[in-house]
């Protein structure tokens, strides 16, 4: 009921109960966050590798992010950090090329999270499939910061669904992963990997879905939000 | 938190491929990505219609409609192309507004840094500027930053003198733990000792090892100065088939290189094809590599490489398919039982190869040929010729071919082929002289080609009737500009209308500096080279040189562009070039490109008389 | 239609005939690569020498100068044809052995010098500027006439025509178009002839009409009756020898030898790629040439009794002998706005009256019919192919085809030469010796310059023209016979003629000839400069100025000699090249590949 008023007061506790100067901002600012049509909304995209699936056993190993505003994504925000993680790669290296070695030259998970909320005070998070990698944030967060942050957050997977509800299209196995989908809204297919590049591919989808579900650039994104 | 490279370097890699942003470095490209802001518009929807532009927008993906105000359609731009810059349309700028024409991701930069982009970086803002001139050079200069050779030298060079005697050189060299050395004599390099010369002129020979070094060395090697570009020191080494190579600050070596060293610090050259060919023993193998070609075309093509060295690396590919199918047949016919020369022509003479090329070649004999020898070289041609085939080289439609019995014969009968066709230069003899004065000799004793090449190249140099008939043809190849300067587009009757870029581009500037080069009585047959020949010997004025010269690059990039997207897309490659997937700046100076010709073919006439 | 309406459409057609064929030759020649074009059959190329070769003096003035000249003007005939045959069999060959196809090449390379290539290009540029001025009358002539304008204003529109053409370019040089050009030329030329002759003397083959008998029933040969009409008035008899026949030499001499110093016409032997070709087509190029060189004796003659028989339509002295001016005819009228045909009504009776008052026992004669003196102050000559098929009443389609003819001859004829001369400016003299390092796009304006600077002289000239047409021709063959043809000759034939002896004689040669022809004709052919009045009485031994040429050679010939024995002889790889040129082809080579 009301999860947006919810979410504001969660915001508003968060900033009382937080010492860190980072995460107190951030909570200040997103209790006032006010979301509008895209063209209006700070926007964070953001895709995350990790060790494994579940966020209390395993690890955040990189994370990449970059910022859209006015409806458009600038390409100075980018950034790309590798998180120093005593816990091995394992098997998942298949999955996102990061070797030991790669996540040896890493940043402690603090300082990660730290430029995150960093970049993401004032904005909404966006996510393909947001689901896993908030789960994983917000139990990085509780350690780091003592309390659980808010999100307020979009998903493109989950903008797709709706699409497909409205128009009463089925939907396959696989047709909702982000290369996939891309590749539906005509955007250029990426070779390579890593969580910047697919932050940066959410972004772009996002972008293509916003006006290929109101070309007048008006769409509301407010249905569209979930909070957590 | 710092930033890295691996932070933009996906949008930096894209960027590489976008004329001409690529010819920044990597530093620069960071920093022309990090200006960027990327944008998403639905099919139909209007960009821009102000005036002026907000700026520059790349086209990531989709396509875009260039229309005035009054819709009128004005030109299209697609994947990898630019907008909201100047436009030349029809050889004026207009203001325009852009839709977009398919849903477009497109990276846009504001006027602002765009100002800064083109006042920071002199190609750039000459190829943003109007000047047609300094425009067309910009848009063919541009090329990848190349390492030199400088920066692959590890070590000072081992030297040693020339007295110094083979076991002092041998200690010498394991205590440095190197594979080789430069020798000196009274200071200045004049020869170089490999391990393998060691184990095959001493230790095999069972030589005296207190003689002097300078018996045994390899006498006046190779070099190359510092500062020469990577891949043409590579390209010298596979074609002589040298491992080393001494690099000299002038006299003084400064070190040395191996094809190794260029391989490892580039890796993956595409040129790794070259080495695996000599390692083939049988044409299956060969056949089997072959099949590497497009995907070698289409990576020399994107590693935006400069285009005359494009046009080698592909020559010295079939070069090295050639040898290696002359050695092949060598080691099953058995030695050659007279002195032949192996020679190429046309474009593989040039070193101008493409994806799509055939095959034309011949052999120098040194002497008639008789009885078994006849049949000898018989074999031996069409064992290489239809392995050339087999390859991929195809047939040549006029049968310039060694197969052909005209064309594999003696010394004496070539220079009587030649003055016969100096003599009486018919429509064919023209023709054929526009085909066999470009020559190279690729395997064997290339002294008789030399002799030959003096002796044709002399008679037509006295000869001006000869070049009048050679410059008569030449007029007979227009660049594809009609009345009003308008382009002609001509079928190739498989496919849909373009610009016949060889028979209209290239072959006229080919066949103009062929005479140029004929009045000088140049050997060479590489046309830049022969331009830069030309120009020296007086023939021709250095303005018209040059811009003859960024005229055949650009007409080669955008033809090469092309074949490597065909290539790609697994069509087979043509010469023809659709105006629609040209952007009005490659047009335009395409347009000048080609009106530079059409002058000097006017010169030309006017010279010989053959208006 | 109107006959205006009419010549423009033939002369349009004809044009876009010749742009049409240079379109369709263009096009389509970007054949696969190992197709050759097929080579030129030689009667093709026979034909396209034979439309380089003749002019607007042969086509437009020749036969009318052998109307007023009668027999003497037959050395015109004979000059060009012989000058003809000694190029194709004495020069061509050894010019081609040479492996050079100007004249001014030729001599730069064998006399191993800059200066003897400039005087060279010196003596060409004269010449050919000269040899301009003739086509530039006849395309004023073709031009009033049919635009019916002042004479001059037609040399205006003339001299833009040339310019375009020749600056276009384009259409020469193309076999094809000159074959068509051969075939108006040729046709526009005999089909008045035919006509004509057919009517005088019921023989339809001009050269056979020209010695049949009239067909008016009375008999008489056709030659006799316009003698004896021409005497009637006072004339020389039409078949009389009136120069000397030492001048009449002299002249077939300048005209033959000159023909080899000519720049447009040795081109042509070098178009041929192979020498066997080369002499088959001159030979055909020799009929071809000759199909108009024999029908001209005949168009002159029936032009000159047609013309004369209008003005003079009964017996000489009665009273209504004479044209009434008000009543002449159309053709009259027409040529009379153009300026080159004036009527003065000395004696007041309204009639015309056409005599040589010059002829002093016949003037008294004809003061005693009334007449004051010869009416027609001016007939120009070149007029008469022109106005021949309308003073013979023939359709007017026949007539608009004589002016496409006309034109073709003279444009062709033009155009080559300016091409020459323009490449002698820019190539030889700015890029050879002012500016080595010119851009090609300089050069080409240079040798647009060239030509528009040629095309202004030769029109100023030829609205001021030192004589007709193809006597101003006959002056520029004098030129090139007494400055290049001794040089060439010498080149080739001895060994010992050194680079100062080439250019002593060359300067000699030019400069006397020139001087020879200004005495007479005007300082630069300026009207009123003439040192002496140009009459046989007057000139240094008879010897009129068209016919100096060959004396100005003799002078070249000997000066040169006398100055190579002076000077040292050329150094020996000049005098084994001479050698080596005069041996026959087969045999040189053999001897290079030892």
């Amino acid at each position: 009921m009301f999860p947006r008023w919810r979410y504001r007061r969660r915001c508003r506790a968060a900033a009382r109960q937080c010492g860190l100067p980072t995460v107190a901002a951030y909570a200040k600012d997103c209790a006032g966050l006010d979301v509008d049509k895209l063209a209006n909304t700070p926007v964070i995209s953001v895709d995350l590798e990790m060790t494994g699936l579940d966020a209390t056993q395993n690890h955040i190993i990189a994370i990449g992010w970059t910022q859209l505003d006015k409806g458009r994504i600038s390409v100075a925000s980018n950034r790309h950090v590798l998180i120093s993680t005593k816990q091995s790669v394992g098997h998942s290296a298949a999955i996102h090329e990061l070797r030991d070695s790669d996540v040896a030259e890493g940043v402690p998970i603090e300082d990660g999270l730290e430029a995150l909320f960093e970049a993401a005070r004032g904005r909404v998070w966006l996510f393909h499939h947001a689901g896993l990698d908030v789960a994983f944030l917000r139990y990085a967060s509780r350690l780091w910061a003592g309390v659980a942050l808010p999100f307020m957050v979009l998903d493109t997977m989950n903008l797709e669904l709706t699409i497909r509800k409205r128009r009463e299209q089925p939907v396959h196995h696989g047709d909702l992963q982000l290369n996939k989908l891309r590749a539906n809204y005509n955007l250029p297919g990426y070779t390579a990997h890593n969580a910047l590049i697919d932050a940066c591919a959410t972004a772009e989808l996002l972008l293509a879905m916003a006006e290929k579900m109101d070309s007048s650039g008006s769409l509301r994104l407010q249905p569209h939000i979930n909070y957590y | 938190m710092p930033t890295n490279y691996h932070d933009i370097s996906f949008i930096a890699e894209f960027l590489h491929t976008v004329h001409p942003f690529n010819s920044l470095d990597s530093e620069g490209l960071h920093k022309l990505a990090r200006t960027l802001e990327v944008a998403y518009y639905a099919q139909g929807k209007t960009i821009f219609s102000s005036k002026p532009a907000p700026g520059l927008a790349i086209i990531r993906k989709g396509a875009v409609r260039l229309v005035d105000e009054s819709h009128k359609f004005l030109d299209k731009r697609s994947e990898g192309e630019l907008f909201g810059h100047d436009i030349y349309f029809h050889g004026e700028t207009k203001d325009y507004i852009a839709e977009a024409e398919e849903d477009c991701l497109l990276w846009l930069m504001g006027v602002e840094d765009f100002k800064k982009l083109r006042a920071e970086n002199k190609l750039i803002g000459e190829y943003f500027s109007s000047h047609l001139k300094t425009r067309l050079s910009a848009a063919t200069e541009i090329k990848h930053s190349i390492t030199q050779v400088r920066d692959l030298l590890k070590r000072e060079p081992v030297s040693v003198d020339s007295n110094m005697s083979i076991l002092e050189v041998a200690r010498l060299m394991s205590a440095e733990r190197v594979s080789s050395v430069l020798v000196l004599c009274d200071g200045n390099l004049c020869g170089i000792v490999t391990d393998k010369d060691l184990r095959h002129r001493v230790i095999a020979q069972a030589l005296d090892t207190g003689l002097a070094i300078a018996e045994v060395m390899t006498k006046d090697p190779k070099s190359v100065p510092a500062d020469a570009d990577v891949d043409e020191a590579l390209l010298l080494m596979m074609r002589q088939n040298y491992h080393h190579l001494p690099v000299m600050d002038g006299p003084r070596p400064l070190g040395l290189v191996t094809a190794g060293d260029i391989l490892r610090a580039q890796s993956e050259h595409p040129l790794r094809i070259v080495r695996d060919i000599y390692k083939q023993n049988s044409i299956e193998e060969l056949i089997e590599l072959s099949h590497r070609l497009p995907l070698l075309f289409e990576r020399l093509v994107n590693l935006g490489r400069d285009i005359e060295q494009i046009g080698r690396m592909v020559t010295l590919v079939t070069d090295a398919f050639t040898i290696r199918l002359i050695q092949i047949a060598e080691q099953q016919l058995g030695p050659p039982p007279l002195p032949f020369a192996w020679i190429v022509f046309g474009s593989q003479a040039r070193e101008a190869q493409t994806a799509r090329t055939d095959q034309d070649n011949g052999i120098v004999l040194e002497r008639d040929a008789v009885g078994d020898e006849v049949t000898y070289f018989e074999k031996l041609s069409k064992y290489v010729c239809d392995g050339l085939d087999k390859l991929g080289y195809v047939y040549c439609p006029g049968e310039i071919m060694a197969l052909n019995v005209k064309w594999r014969v003696s010394l004496d009968k070539w220079k009587r082929h030649f003055d016969g066709w100096i003599d009486q230069p018919t429509p064919k003899s023209v023709m054929y002289s526009s085909i066999f004065f470009d020559i190279r000799c690729v395997y064997g004793e290339c002294a008789l080609v030399d002799e030959l090449q003096s002796h044709a190249i002399t008679r037509a140099k006295d000869n001006r009737i000869f070049r009048r008939f050679m410059a008569a043809n030449v007029l007979n190849h227009k660049p594809p500009l009609g009345f009003f300067r308008r382009f002609v587009q001509e079928s190739d009757g498989s496919h849909s209308e373009g610009l016949n870029l060889k028979h209209r581009g290239i072959v006229p500037i080919t066949a103009l500096v062929r005479i140029r080069a004929l009045e000088c009585g140049i050997k060479e047959a590489n046309t830049y080279r022969r331009i830069k020949l030309a120009t020296a010997c007086g023939a021709m004025n250095e303005d018209d040189a040059s811009s003859l010269r960024d005229a055949l690059r650009l007409i080669n990039r955008i033809r090469i562009n092309h074949q490597s997207t065909q290539v790609m897309a697994g069509e087979t490659p043509t010469n023809f070039v659709p105006i629609e997937d040209l952007s009005p700046l490659l047009r335009r100076n395409l347009k000048a490109a080609f009106m530079l010709v059409e002058e000097a073919q006017n010169a030309l006439a006017l010279r010989y008389q053959v208006l | 239609m109107d006959l205006k309406t009419l010549t423009f459409l033939v002369v349009g057609a004809t044009f876009a005939l010749y742009i049409g064929i240079a379109i369709w030759a263009k096009a389509g020649t970007t054949k696969e690569f190992y197709v050759a074009g097929t080579g030129v059959h030689p009667i093709a190329n026979g034909m396209a020498t034979a439309a380089d070769w003749m002019s607007a003096a042969s086509f437009i003035s020749m036969a009318g100068l052998i109307a007023f000249l009668g027999y003497d003007a037959s050395v015109y005939l004979m000059g060009w044809t012989g000058g003809y045959v000694l190029l194709a069999l004495l020069l061509a060959p050894y010019l081609r052995k040479f492996g050079k196809f100007t004249v001014s090449e030729f001599i730069g390379e064998r006399y191993y010098s800059k200066a003897a290539r400039m005087v060279a290009v010196l003596c060409l540029v004269v010449a050919s500027i000269t040899y301009v001025i003739g086509q530039m009358k006849g395309v004023g002539v073709a031009f009033g006439r049919f635009l019916e304008v002042d004479f001059h204003t037609g040399v205006g529109v003339g001299m833009a025509i040339v310019f375009i053409y020749a600056v276009m370019g384009g259409m020469k040089g193309i076999t094809y178009t000159q074959i068509a050009q051969y075939c108006v030329l040729i046709f526009a030329y005999t089909v008045p002839a035919i006509f004509i002759a057919l009517n005088l003397t019921g023989n339809p083959i001009p050269q056979l009409g020209l010695g049949s008998s009239m067909a008016d029933g009375s008999g008489v040969a056709l030659l006799d009756k316009l003698d004896m009409i021409v005497t009637d008035l006072g004339f020389a008899a039409y078949t009389s020898q009136k120069w000397s026949t030492l001048n009449m030499a002299l002249l077939t001499l300048s005209l033959m030898i000159g023909t080899a110093g000519l720049p447009h016409v040795i081109m042509r032997f070098f178009t041929v790629p192979k020498v066997a070709d080369a002499r088959t087509s001159a030979g055909w190029a020799l009929v071809f040439i000759a199909i108009l060189y024999t029908t001209a004796p005949a168009v002159g003659a029936m032009a000159r009794l047609n013309l004369m028989e209008t003005i003079q339509s009964g017996p000489v002295g009665s009273a209504d002998g004479n044209m009434v001016y008000a009543d002449r005819p159309e053709w009259f009228k027409n040529w009379e706005t153009t300026g080159l045909l004036q009527f003065e009504d000395k004696n007041g009776d309204g009639r015309v009256q056409y005599y040589n008052d010059k002829n002093e026992e016949f003037a008294a004669k004809a003061a005693s019919f009334g007449w004051a003196g010869n009416e027609m102050v001016k007939v120009d000559r070149d007029i008469m192919v022109l106005a021949n098929p309308e003073i013979a009443k023939l359709p007017n389609w026949v007539i608009a085809l004589v002016a496409a003819g006309g034109l073709a001859a003279a444009l062709s004829t033009a155009a080559g030469l300016l091409l020459a001369i323009s490449t002698a400016v820019s190539h030889d003299v700015i890029k050879g010796m002012i500016a080595p390092d010119i851009s090609e796009k300089k050069e080409l304006l240079a040798s647009r310059l060239a030509m528009a600077g040629a095309i202004v002289v030769a029109g100023y000239l030829g609205m001021n023209p030192p004589g007709f047409a193809a006597q101003v021709v006959a002056l520029a063959f004098g030129l090139a016979a007494s400055s290049i043809f001794p040089a060439l000759m010498m080149g080739i034939f001895n060994k010992n003629m050194d680079d100062k002896g080439a250019i002593v004689g060359m300067l000699v040669g030019l400069f006397s000839t020139l001087l020879y022809i200004f005495w007479f004709k005007g300082w630069f052919f300026i009207p009123g400069t003439a040192m002496a009045a140009n009459t046989p009485d007057n000139w240094f031994m008879g010897i009129s100025p068209e016919a100096f040429g060959a004396v100005g050679a003799m002078l070249n010939f000997a000066s040169a000699y006398v100055t190579s024995k002076l000077t040292p002889p050329p150094p020996e790889h000049i005098q084994h090249l001479v050698e080596d040129i005069r041996v026959p082809m087969g045999a040189g080579k053999a001897q290079r590949d030892h």
